[in-house]
């Protein structure tokens, strides 16, 4: 309740801090006596019964020593000196508030009066009095002796009731007052000593005991009867001071308390320390008396045992009333003290798991120690606060919720996060994912939440619908950017992105997520295959080019990539090659498929032929056109195109040797435009890639003829045969493509005209023209002019090794 | 706020309150069960006197001991029959007035008020898979015999208290069992955590998750699929609680991670209508007044419960609340520690927080 609140002696503070310690003091009461009532209530279980009744009296105990420092520290008058003398007054209340029995004796006395009409023959008359004197309260002394039977008659009696009128104190914030009541005090017990001194009371002795004490004698204090009517050696001490010096300082209660107690233990041999009833034998009573609230509390603590309640809420009520000047203390000392307990508690409070709370509470206000204490400077050691909550069991999703919001509301994060791990792990130990995935998220564990999507994908197995099933785990749903945190899981997400958008029928988007999933290489080759076998579907919509160009090179890629690493079966991957390359072509038809400098691109297609070349012969001469057509423009325009393609497209040419070998050459060879040279080439590299042919090559001899030799690793660069007729295979491939296009217009009639049109005349633009000279000149026709030029030639012999880079040099200038 | 305020220190962390029923508001009966006790959990029914007198301290009325967690606690408003989520993933029901068969009248058409705890047959709990159900961790009540509860592992199931009366005339037999006229599957599975749940109509359901989804399912085609899902654009956000309006169904509010307070317009698609962020305690409950259905009581585990005035929309006659609402304090500034749960009625309201006091408050209405 007190917190951080302000430490200090002003005077609303005190009286904030007074009021608390009441409402505090209040609370102990009733619990002790709910414990009281539980211990009558519990008559069938005689343990239970003396617990509660142990645990009431150590209630009661500990507010009467509650009490005890409220008077003596808390309250704000504390440092006054006019103080002192109301502090007695209180101190002589206190002690009385906790030893009724002259109100006992007195109500037993007057039931009995009624029917002896001799009140002073009651055993405990006398005794009363001498009590109700020792206590302060001589109006309630005078009104008892009033009801003596000879109290009208005897001037004896009348002069002592007279004498029984002590000044009262009223305390006031002024020196002067208590030397009122100083020279008050001194006459009225002045005139005690006359009267006595006289003798007025010699023939009564009882009587005479009474106006002893009323005179401050110390005798009368030490007579064994006085002694023994005390309950402890601090109500004698008090009575003592009352009678004798009323306006001492407070001092002299440490000073005599040594006294008195030696008095109170004369007639009681038995009891010595520690024997009496605990908290109240007197030892923690004594060091109050003598300021030392340190020693005190240490003390209490030992004698409470496991109780740190007591010492601990003590303790930061004390230092907020005084800082950390408190007797016995200085300095930052009494704050150690009291973080010390406050730590002893919240730790003693770990024993109960409900109490995590209270206990991490408390250690907010352990600042040294509890909240930011490294027990090693040099390690990364947890703080005690953030070993309390991440030792705290989650038993429950509720009590983790709980624990995590206590971590983050503290700001350690990292106790959070361990927090968060150790639920998602339990969660995913006991297989509910969700809820693994949830907490996984919060803990911001990528390793964990790959370990999720593992688990997700396990359970997938390595097919399509057990992908699709996993997948369609809701829980994925809103991840968001926390999917981004294992590539695994945003696959996961991705892919049931990719299953939602063809539910809803947003296929050209749907098309667009496989895509990117697979250039990516986010998702794990096995299921490569699943994900292109979630594609057919789309990819044999005929009515619809649902995947662009560009889309099919990334899914023919992975294809590529898949029979080379020789992962799947190939029977699967042939049916998908076949639509792959069906929706290829009918992709680029769609698009007027038209190549600049685009060097990837034109890689793409190559790869593209590569395929056609095992799959469709119509669609390999058909994409073979193509290639041709992108040579001659990209040869054109950039004088980089294949480097930049290498560079582009390096992922899929490496594992093909013969791309390599194609690169190499175009990059000797760029500037002379070898579009055919390459179709030729490139035809026969394909055929030779697909049927793993290690056959016969020709070298091109310096004379122009061909020699046919092995295939050596030595020759740098290795030409393949150049067709005698050419023209052969080039009017093939287009006539090839041209059945593929009045194929595809019979397919599909919502296909422009005009645009096919264009098309078809854009392929005609590179098409050899049989004109008249060429009937007449058939050959020559059928060679395209740059093919029969010397820089083509020159640059033929240097790709054969009959040239060297010098020589060409030269011979082209 | 409330005209008066009353604590009760109960020597046990309350988990959850609920308020016996409106009618009772002149002499509220209260059930508050304990959790994270061990075997000593319990849950108390107490009966507040009028107008909180003198010390506002209830009266303990019976104490029922539980084995686990007390989780969730709903009373149906017909029958007064207390329903129960354990911590051990048991579903129990309870009644609390002395007829022999529960719920009946006294002859004068009156209720009985409750006073007694008596469990009816045995606890129910979804049959074991592979890795346990999980806590109780949702928990609605529809007309009397109804309850749609969820569980920690996704698990959402639709149950009825069935009474079966003997000859004899002992109701003991009365046992819980998946509803037979709850569409064609009573039992079905969440992704995640089901953190709240309430009926919409006869027909319709909503639970939240802790991935921070509101899902809307079709009782008439059961439980196997849900019919609709609401999210929270951006990072997910767990939701800890869910509660319709009393007069307009399609609004629904729910309270997040993160102090996030949600209102929701089942006719409008996905997203929530309006979105507030009252502090940095996650949100533990929401309640809409009874009778006031413009006022709505939200509390937080950072130890707050707010009363918050929801401004018309305009539009259909559906409620919203402004970017900054007025928030009105009804719990004393002095509470630190979650309330974990509180129930409302006309004119009272009783919450149960973690640092074991129950708070009672009168004259709630603004």
């Amino acid at each position: 309740r007190l917190g951080d609140a302000s430490v200090g002696s002003s005077a609303e503070t005190r009286e904030a801090l007074l009021r608390c310690s009441k409402e505090y003091r209040a609370l102990m009461h009733d619990c002790a006596s709910e414990l009281m009532d539980s211990a009558a209530a519990a008559t069938d279980e005689p343990e239970a019964a003396a617990f509660l009744e142990n645990q009431s009296q150590l209630l009661a105990a500990c507010q009467i020593l509650w009490h005890l420092v409220e008077i003596l520290w808390v309250a704000p008058r504390y440092q006054s000196a006019a103080a002192a003398p109301q502090i007695l007054l209180e101190l002589v209340d206190w002690a009385r508030l906790h030893c009724p029995q002259p109100d006992r004796w007195i109500a037993e006395l007057l039931e009995s009066a009624n029917a002896t009409d001799a009140p002073e023959l009651h055993q405990r008359f006398w005794d009363s009095l001498y009590l109700l004197v020792l206590q302060g309260r001589t109006v309630d002394a005078r009104n008892l002796l009033s009801q003596h039977s000879q109290a009208g008659r005897q001037q004896q009696l009348k002069d002592a009731m007279e004498l029984l009128n002590m000044p009262k104190y009223s305390f006031v914030r002024d020196s002067q007052s208590v030397r009122k009541f100083d020279v008050a005090h001194c006459l009225w017990q002045k005139d005690v000593r006359v009267r006595l001194e006289a003798g007025l009371f010699a023939a009564h002795p009882q009587l005479e005991l009474l106006v002893e004490l009323l005179a401050g004698d110390e005798d009368a204090f030490a007579r064994p009867e006085i002694v023994g009517l005390c309950d402890s050696w601090y109500q004698l001490l008090l009575a003592r001071l009352l009678l004798t010096n009323p306006t001492g300082s407070l001092d002299c209660l440490g000073r005599e308390a040594p006294e008195a107690e030696a008095l109170y233990k004369r007639d009681r041999p038995s009891q010595r320390d520690g024997d009496g009833d605990g908290l109240l034998d007197g030892v923690l009573v004594r060091l109050l008396f003598d300021g030392q609230v340190g020693q005190f509390l240490a003390e209490a603590a030992g004698c409470l045992g496991s109780n740190w309640w007591f010492v601990a809420h003590l303790a930061d009520l004390l230092h907020h009333c005084l800082g950390g000047e408190v007797g016995g203390c200085s300095g930052g000392g009494f704050g150690a003290i009291r973080e010390h307990f406050l730590l002893e508690y919240s730790h003693s409070m770990l024993g109960r798991a409900a109490l995590w709370q209270l206990a991490v509470s408390y250690l907010d206000y352990c600042s040294n120690y509890g909240r930011h204490y490294q027990p090693s400077p040099h390690a990364a050691a947890a703080t005690p606060q953030e070993a309390l909550l991440v030792r705290v069991p989650p038993e429950s999703q509720r009590k983790a919720e709980q624990i995590f919001a206590a971590c983050h509301a503290r700001g350690l994060l990292d106790s959070a996060n361990t927090v968060a791990r150790t639920v998602a792990r339990r969660a995913l130990d006991k297989g509910c994912l969700g809820n693994a995935l949830t907490w996984a998220i919060r803990a911001r564990d990528p390793r964990l939440v790959a370990a999720i999507a593992d688990k997700f994908l396990l359970g997938a197995g390595g097919d399509s619908a057990g992908l699709a099933r996993a997948a369609s785990a809701d829980a994925l749903d809103c991840l968001a950017t926390s999917a981004l945190l294992s590539n695994r899981m945003a696959f996961l997400c991705q892919y049931k992105l990719f299953h939602d958008r063809v539910s809803a029928g947003q296929l050209a988007e749907a098309a667009d997520v496989a895509a990117q999933l697979l250039s990516s290489r986010m998702i794990p080759r096995r299921y490569w295959l699943s994900l292109l076998q979630d594609c057919l579907p789309l990819l044999e919509l005929r009515h619809q080019a649902v995947f662009t160009s560009a889309q099919l090179f990334d899914l023919m890629h992975a294809l590529a990539e898949l029979r080379q690493a020789d992962c799947a079966p190939a029977e699967r991957l042939s049916v998908v090659q076949a639509s792959l390359s069906d929706a290829l072509r009918r992709a680029m038809i769609d698009e007027n498929f038209h190549y600049s400098s685009a060097s990837s691109s034109l890689m793409e297609l190559m790869l593209a032929c590569r395929f056609s070349a095992s799959a469709n012969s119509r669609h390999r001469s058909w994409l073979l056109r193509r290639v041709s057509m992108a040579t001659h423009s990209a040869g054109a325009e950039s004088s980089d195109w294949f480097r930049g393609s290498a560079g582009a497209s390096s992922r899929f040419l490496t594992p093909f040797s013969s791309w390599t070998r194609v690169w190499k050459l175009g990059s000797t060879m760029y500037s002379m435009k070898p579009a055919t040279l390459y179709i030729d080439r490139l035809e026969l590299i394909i055929k030779s890639d697909a049927t793993q042919l290690n056959g016969e090559w020709t070298r091109i001899k310096d004379n122009g003829k061909y020699e046919s030799r092995a295939l050596s690793r030595q020759s740098m660069l290795i030409l393949p045969r150049i067709p005698r007729n050419p023209h052969t295979s080039l009017r093939a491939s287009q006539n090839d493509g041209f059945q593929v296009v009045n194929r595809r217009r019979r397919d599909d009639k919502t296909v422009a005209a005009g645009s096919e049109r264009k098309r078809q005349q854009a392929r005609r633009a590179y098409t050899p023209r049989w004109t008249q000279e060429a009937k007449r000149r058939p050959m020559l026709a059928r060679t395209p002019k740059w093919r029969r030029s010397r820089k083509f030639k020159i640059c033929v012999r240097a790709a054969s090794g009959t040239l060297t880079t010098a020589q060409m040099k030269h011979q082209s200038a | 706020m409330a005209s008066k305020v009353a604590a009760k220190f109960v020597s046990y962390r309350v988990s959850q309150v609920a308020l016996a029923s409106h009618y009772t508001d002149k002499e509220p009966v209260v059930a508050a069960g304990s959790w994270d006790e061990g075997p000593s959990n319990r849950i108390q029914l107490l009966g507040y006197g009028p107008k909180l007198d003198a010390e506002g301290s209830p009266r303990l009325l019976a104490v029922h001991r539980c084995h686990g967690d007390v989780m969730c606690l709903r009373f149906d408003p017909i029958y007064q029959n207390l329903f129960v989520g354990l911590g051990t993933g048991e579903l129990v029901a309870m009644a609390t007035t002395a007829e022999e068969e529960p719920g009946s009248n006294n002859g004068s058409g009156e209720r009985q008020r409750p006073r007694l705890l008596r469990q009816l047959g045995q606890g129910w709990r979804p049959s074991t898979d592979s890795f346990g159900s999980g806590a109780v961790s949702a928990l609605a009540i529809r007309d009397g015999w109804h309850a749609l509860a969820g569980w920690e592992s996704g698990r959402l199931v639709c149950c009825s208290l069935a009474v079966e009366v003997p000859d004899g005339g002992c109701s003991d037999a009365a046992t819980l069992r998946p509803a037979s006229g709850c569409g064609r599957e009573s039992v079905g599975l969440d992704s995640c955590c089901v953190t709240g749940a309430d009926f919409i109509d006869q027909n319709a359901a909503c639970t939240v998750n802790s991935m921070g989804q509101l899902k809307l399912w079709d009782l008439r085609t059961g439980l196997g699929q849900y019919d609709k899902v609401l999210t929270v654009a951006g990072d997910p956000k767990a939701m800890h609680c869910a509660r319709r309006h009393p007069a307009q169904p399609h609004l629904v509010a729910t309270g997040a991670s993160g102090g996030c307070l949600c209102l929701w317009d089942l006719r409008q698609e996905k997203f929530p209508v309006s979105i507030v962020e009252l502090d940095d305690g996650h949100v533990t409950q929401v309640e809409f007044h009874p009778v006031q259905g413009d006022l709505l009581f939200v509390s937080t585990m950072a130890g707050q419960l707010y009363a918050i005035r929801l401004s018309d929309s305009g539009g259909g006659g559906s409620a919203a609340l402004t970017d900054n609402p007025h928030l009105t304090a009804v719990l004393p500034a002095s509470q630190k520690l979650p309330v974990n749960s509180f129930c409302l009625g006309e004119d009272f309201l009783c919450a149960g927080t973690e640092d074991e006091l129950l708070y009672a408050a009168a004259g709630v209405c603004l």
